[in-house]
């Protein structure tokens, strides 16, 4: 084979890599889409008229642990946990854990809460840093709250100390900054409740973008789009993520991330396979574990998705915090996927296998590497004269008309479900926010996931520093607080 | 000839006969005039693309995401404007009834005061919402306003609004209408309801379960004879509600004990044991060797919720040959019922690895009140570091 044929080979290889992989990609997202909508329609039906005031005081309901990870949290971590305390359930505990905080985190809790110290005796069923101390609060009202002191070992680290502390049948992990919607953990609950002869062991829900949202009382006063332009783009892709791709992976059993944010998981099942593990995408992996680990004990199990928005976090809103979140989701993703590589197209993991797994290889990790792969061979071509500007010019169509109908996909199901964003106008700065992505926001998570590729490689497994800027108060204060929180 | 009456457009036969060719001949070229739009865009994209299969895809799928969007655009508007629409009416309708069927229950209103008679024949959505109205304040659980509403549901005709429900081929529907006609007991449609225990959707079948617990006041349990799928612990929280919230005849739950489906036997203990029916303690002890260990444990829990001392013999002869969860529940139960006479028992589980069931075995002896701590304060004297801590925790009133 000579120079010009071994061109033409690869130009020829490339071309159907390339062509396969962009027709498989729109395939998969439409069907995707399609299940989801399937999926939605059935879970509104049924639940339509269910009546969860009835899981309120019933004696049967499952008892549950709500566990917040707390690092650098000082100025907001007392707001956060009294926003807790507006969720609607009975039994259930609260344990925050103070992962060796270098500010006044625990300084603040003890103070607010009127913490004393206790002599708890904890179990160590999952190996931790060491514990400093467990404090309970002397105010009546939140008799069910424990804080934990430790020593600094990451958010994985933090939560596996609270699960060690928790006695309760189901634990919620949340992170310090979410705002829960006040049924959150009843409609969390329901699904695990509904075992049949598949042991429900983790649901997620639905989590939504707070920015320019008013708050009230540790809860959401008034559901506004965000006014800055980066924040309401993750807002379509929140959207498109959490309705049309989760809720659809749930459907087709193939689900293997539950956000860190929020999700509920059954607190024996995740003992027994080991625990949160010290990697950066720790929600991901532990979804991904205690999956592998039903399949290994040839157990029967299901993880479940409620589509309803019960939680509500802060998205980053300058392009340098958004950059780190990107890069550190990247190289979680690469993390749990190589780490579990045994499961790629394995039938013995069922749908996980051979449908989840793949697709987060192939759409999640491999994506943004076709891409730029994708965009340098076309500068190549389009240089040699290989290509036509003409053709650029209509695959590139083909791209943004595409993104553009599934987003406007996402927000139509947005508005026939849930439809929270209801000022007038609202759909509207969506939608333009939709037509705007694939030049702002697109560029920017591609070159950030490229670079997480690239830290991947180069051994970086940092969490990275999270700039948080506070939420919007109705009693006229705007912003809490601007503080840096070096997360681990 | 055009008439405008209440927003309502009134258009002759013979004028829209004589219009109709017209218009859509207009309809037609319009839509000639697109597809021709759209033909001339293809051709000019062809006639710069070399000619071949991939650009042709290409182009086609482009115009399919294009017109997808054209389409979606719109529907969102129009659900979202519908939806509003909705939401306002239905708001505005629900409050005017409700403030009518107030006034008919404190007697300010007559009956047909309350909804006008011909409004309700003719449209459904008033239809509903009164019945929503009517649901909504029948939870006061006063019989005197429960049978006035019946009475209201029953005149206006809302119950075959109701049966209607239930010949409706979407399974929701059919929800619905069970839940009006069992809330309004209605018992016409018992038949119809008990078929639905026989389809495969199980909320359908869930929802019959419940509807008939209303409807057959003095057998309500009888369809867990039959239960033969999972009856899921939602099911049971559902049941349990029912049974709290209504006049309901309350079964010896015991009959249930020997049946084939294990969930029906676990929601018979937790019956037991939550509506304190001792008499069937016996029934109870003769599960103790059950072959599901979810089974055992609820029967542990229910043995000592209903005070059943003589049970504790039997739980010590079977602790070892239990799994963990077991073993704690036994623990468990001695400290429960303060069993002094158990001490050594309890500590002699003090030796055991076990973190879990060191900790259960402390409980107990607490429980046992002044003997029992006074016992702990001195195991702790030679005691290990984990079992001290173990006795601190116990001997902690705070937690």
């Amino acid at each position: 084979m000579n120079y010009d044929e071994l061109i033409r080979f690869i130009s020829y290889f490339l071309d159907k890599v390339f062509i396969s992989y962009a027709f498989l990609l729109v395939f998969s997202y439409t069907a995707l889409s399609i299940v989801s909508g399937i999926a939605l329609n059935h879970y509104l039906k049924k639940n339509s008229f269910v009546d969860y005031s009835v899981i309120l005081d019933s004696p049967l309901a499952p008892s549950v642990s709500v566990l917040v990870p707390a690092f650098n949290e000082a100025k907001t971590i007392v707001d956060n946990v009294e926003s807790i305390y507006t969720i609607h359930y009975n039994n259930f505990d609260v344990i925050v854990v103070n992962d060796g905080s270098t500010d006044e985190t625990f300084e603040e809790l003890q103070k607010a809460f009127d913490l004393e110290k206790v002599n708890f005796a904890l179990n160590h069923e999952i190996e931790t840093k060491e514990v400093r101390g467990v404090y309970k609060s002397k105010i009546e009202t939140y008799s069910n709250l424990i804080v934990v002191d430790k020593e600094n070992g990451g958010k994985a680290d933090a939560l596996n100390v609270a699960i060690n502390v928790s006695d309760k049948d189901l634990f919620m992990a949340i992170d310090a900054d979410s705002i829960l919607e006040p049924d959150a953990v009843l409609k969390l609950v329901k699904p695990f409740l509904e075992r049949t002869d598949r042991r429900v062991i983790a649901a997620g829900g639905v989590v939504r973008i707070a920015n320019s949202c008013v708050i009230e009382n540790g809860r959401i006063a008034e559901v506004c789009v965000p006014k800055n332009l980066l924040a309401r783009m993750q807002v379509l892709e929140y959207t498109r993520s959490f309705l049309m791709g989760r809720m659809a992976w749930a459907k087709l059993d193939g689900l293997i991330i539950i956000s860190g944010a929020m999700g509920m998981f059954d607190r024996d099942v995740v003992v027994q396979s080991g625990g949160y593990a010290h990697t950066i995408g720790e929600d991901m992996e532990l979804v991904v574990r205690i999956r592998r680990y039903m399949s290994e004990q040839r157990e029967k199990y299901k993880i479940e998705y409620v589509p309803d928005p019960l939680c509500w976090t802060e998205a980053p809103s300058n392009i340098s915090t958004f950059g780190r979140q990107r890069s550190r989701w990247t190289r979680g993703t690469i993390e749990t996927l190589t780490d579990h590589s045994k499961i790629f197209f394995s039938p013995r993991y069922g749908a996980m296998g051979m449908l989840g797994y793949p697709f987060w290889f192939l759409f999640e990790w491999l994506a943004p590497l076709v891409e730029l792969i994708g965009i340098i061979y076309a500068i190549v071509l389009y240089a040699t004269g290989n290509l036509s500007l003409n053709f650029i010019l209509i695959t590139f169509l083909f791209v943004y008309t595409f993104a553009l109908f599934f987003t406007t996909w996402a927000i139509l199901y947005e508005e026939l479900t849930f439809h929270r964003y209801e000022r007038k106008g609202d759909v509207f700065r969506l939608w333009i926010a939709a037509v705007l992505e694939p030049f702002i926001l697109h560029p920017i998570s591609l070159f950030f996931s490229i670079k997480g590729n690239i830290q991947y490689a180069r051994g970086n497994r940092n969490w990275g520093k999270m700039e948080r800027r506070g939420f919007r108060h109705k009693n006229g204060r705007k912003s809490k607080v601007q503080l840096l929180a070096n997360k681990n | 000839m055009l008439i405008f009456n209440e927003h309502i457009i009134q258009i002759e036969l013979q004028e829209w006969l004589r219009v109709a060719p017209d218009l859509l001949f207009i309809v037609i070229d319009f839509l000639k005039g697109i597809v021709e739009f759209f033909q001339s865009v293809i051709n000019y994209t062809f006639e710069r693309l070399p000619y071949n299969a991939l650009n042709r895809m290409i182009i086609y799928m482009i115009m399919i995401f294009f017109v997808a969007l054209v389409l979606l655009l719109p529907t969102i508007i129009i659900s979202k404007l519908y939806l509003a629409y909705r939401k306002t009416k239905y708001n505005k309708l629900h409050v005017k009834y409700s403030q009518a069927v107030i006034g008919y229950l404190i007697g300010s209103k007559e009956e047909n005061e309350v909804a006008d008679k011909e409004k309700l024949k003719s449209s459904r959505f008033h239809r509903n919402v009164l019945i929503d109205v009517l649901m909504a304040i029948d939870k006061a659980e006063n019989k005197e306003v429960s049978d006035k509403i019946r009475n209201l549901y029953v005149d206006f005709k809302l119950d075959k609004e109701s049966i209607r429900k239930l010949g409706k081929f979407a399974w929701n529907k059919k929800i619905f209408g069970i839940r009006e006609l069992s809330h309004m007991r209605v018992k016409s449609e018992n038949q119809k309801i008990i078929s639905f225990q026989q389809k495969n959707n199980d909320i359908l079948r869930i929802e019959s379960q419940m509807g008939l617990i209303k409807l057959l006041p003095f057998v309500p349990f009888a369809f867990l004879d039959s239960q033969e799928k999972p009856f899921t612990v939602w099911e049971q929280i559902n049941v349990f509600d029912l049974i709290r919230k209504n006049r309901i005849e309350i079964p010896e739950f015991h009959l249930w004990l020997n049946h084939w489906n294990d969930s029906v036997v676990m929601f018979s203990l937790d019956m037991i044991r939550i509506l304190k029916q001792k008499q069937a303690a016996p029934y109870v002890l003769e599960l103790i060797n059950h072959d599901n260990d979810y089974v055992k444990g609820k029967v542990i829990k229910t043995l000592v919720d209903l005070e059943s001392y003589e049970a504790i013999a039997k739980l010590k002869e079977i602790y070892h040959l239990e799994e963990l969860p077991n073993q704690l529940n036994i623990l468990k139960s001695i400290g429960q019922l303060k069993m002094d006479t158990e001490l050594n028992f309890l500590e002699d589980k003090l030796k055991n690895e076990e973190f879990k069931i060191r900790m259960e075995a402390c409980k107990s002896i607490a429980k046992l009140g002044e003997t029992g701590i006074n016992r702990l304060n001195a195991l702790a004297v030679n005691a290990d570091e984990e079992l001290k801590g173990i006795i601190n925790h116990v001997l902690d009133p705070r937690i």
